[in-house]
């Protein structure tokens, strides 16, 4: 798998987000995204998602154009922003309702998702009731639960005590070493140093490897 | 108990997605709540004849029913896709239109489930109310039987039911200008208010245009007029959602 991105321009109402954003990302590696807070990298992400369409500019996953017009790339899991669940299910029964539509990931893997983020014993409980760290870790589950080939998360550690953190990061390197693609973003640089293979740092609209 | 179910709704049918869960049963509540409401206005607005067609086809064609029938539907809509219209969803989908039809089925499916609760209160009130008088008559207006012209009239009302929640279904889930989208959201139960057809239709050119109209009593000077008119109805329905259907999404999701 090998993910291109060419010349990309992001802009909303004549202002520019991203521009000319010229990127590689490869099999078994991880990439960091970092940036000051509205520095375009959720942005970018919901490109990667085929969730928004370029401006100008083209992303290619092994040649082939993904996005919301045609088809969404279907290898990637992704958490980007605050994800909205359902308030009245348990997470776990939330993850099943995710899980039904593409039918990959079993009971077995949604079990296995959750216990990567430490909250297989709060699988039960209410998604109203979860904190917000509870909450940013049910995104991550519902991110690797699928065993996709790109795994996207933007500031996956946002709330998630430090445990959490490590067994997390530790998950994602197992997860380079399988082969695949985690693009992971932060505003906190120490958070990217650990476990990055490269960096890249947007700022005012360009990206430039650190 | 309660969570063996839903376990059990959730591995049933992996292309329906689990309206109970969703909608929550207070919403679920409230929504027959309405309708009851609405058919309880026609039943109450009704009191003289004891005659089951008649007091079948006077419940039906009461505007308020569809004012508050429509203002359920058209919230619903509103609801579930807000709910659902979060990339964790559609991006599991193979495309966004693939997301649509889903929804789009999901949501269809729950609207024939209130059309089901609604006239299923109908008819069993309105035999308790003619006591089970199922004497024939006439339609006030065609020289037809009126259960016959009830038939006719249920089968257009509820493809125009169906059509009109694709099309608000279209409106909330494509980016169009949100002050014109909640504009229509309003419009659409409203019109109902405003149907009033006293006088009688002579021409084809005398038809209304507007959907509500096709819900009321529309006198026309025969039975193939009113015909035409629905099929010219339907026909302006069905093409606002071929319409709707192919239009290309501007901007992001």
């Amino acid at each position: 798998m090998e993910i291109v991105v060419k010349n990309l321009m992001k802009e909303f109402k004549n202002i520019i987000i991203l521009n000319d954003v010229n990127l590689k990302f490869l099999d078994g590696n991880i990439y960091g995204l970092h940036g000051r807070n509205g520095s375009g990298k959720s942005v970018f992400l919901k490109l990667l998602c085929g969730l928004y369409l370029p401006t100008s500019g083209t992303i290619l996953y092994d040649n082939k154009i993904y996005n919301f017009k045609n088809d969404f790339p279907p290898f990637v899991g992704a958490l980007i922003e605050r994800p909205s669940f359902f308030a009245d299910m348990s997470g776990y029964d939330n993850l099943k309702l995710l899980a039904s539509i593409k039918k990959v990931a079993d009971d077995n893997q949604i079990l296995e998702a959750m216990k990567v983020v430490n909250l297989l014993d709060q699988k039960d409980k209410i998604f109203n009731k979860y904190s917000l760290g509870m909450k940013q870790k049910l995104g991550i589950a519902q991110a690797i639960m699928e065993n996709q080939k790109v795994i996207i998360l933007d500031e996956p550690f946002n709330g998630i005590e430090d445990i959490s953190v490590k067994k997390i990061k530790k998950y994602l390197l197992k997860l380079k070493e399988q082969g695949k693609i985690v693009i992971l973003s932060s505003h906190i640089i120490d958070d990217l140093n650990e476990i990055c293979d490269k960096i890249y740092y947007f700022d005012n609209g360009y990206v430039v490897e650190k | 108990m309660d969570m063996l179910l839903k376990n059990k709704m959730l591995k049933a049918n992996n292309d329906f997605l689990d309206l109970k869960i969703v909608l929550g049963y207070k919403n679920i509540i409230i929504s027959i709540f309405i309708i009851f409401v609405s058919d309880l206005i026609g039943i109450i607005s009704y009191f003289q004849n004891k005659n089951f067609w008649s007091v079948l086809y006077n419940i039906l064609t009461n505007q308020m029913h569809y004012l508050l029938l429509f203002s359920v539907i058209v919230y619903n809509i509103f609801y579930i896709s807000s709910k659902f219209k979060n990339y964790l969803f559609m991006s599991r989908y193979k495309n966004y239109s693939l997301f649509l039809k889903t929804l789009l089925k999901n949501i269809l499916l729950f609207i024939a489930l209130l059309l089901i609760i609604s006239f299923s209160f109908i008819l069993i009130v309105s035999m308790l109310k003619s006591h089970f008088n199922f004497e024939m008559i006439n339609h006030e207006y065609y020289n037809i039987l009126l259960p016959f012209y009830l038939i006719i009239y249920i089968l257009r009302e509820t493809i125009i039911i169906f059509l009109i929640s694709v099309i608000v279904f279209y409106i909330c889930n494509y980016n169009f200008n949100k002050i014109l989208s909640l504009l229509l959201m309003i419009v659409i139960p409203v019109a109902n208010l405003f149907a009033n057809q006293s006088k009688i239709i002579n021409g084809i050119f005398q038809l209304p245009i507007i959907y509500s109209y096709y819900l009321i009593k529309l006198p026309c000077s025969n039975i193939y007029l009113e015909l035409a008119g629905s099929m010219i109805q339907l026909f302006i329905l069905s093409f606002i959602i071929i319409l709707l259907k192919n239009y290309d999404i501007k901007g992001d999701l």
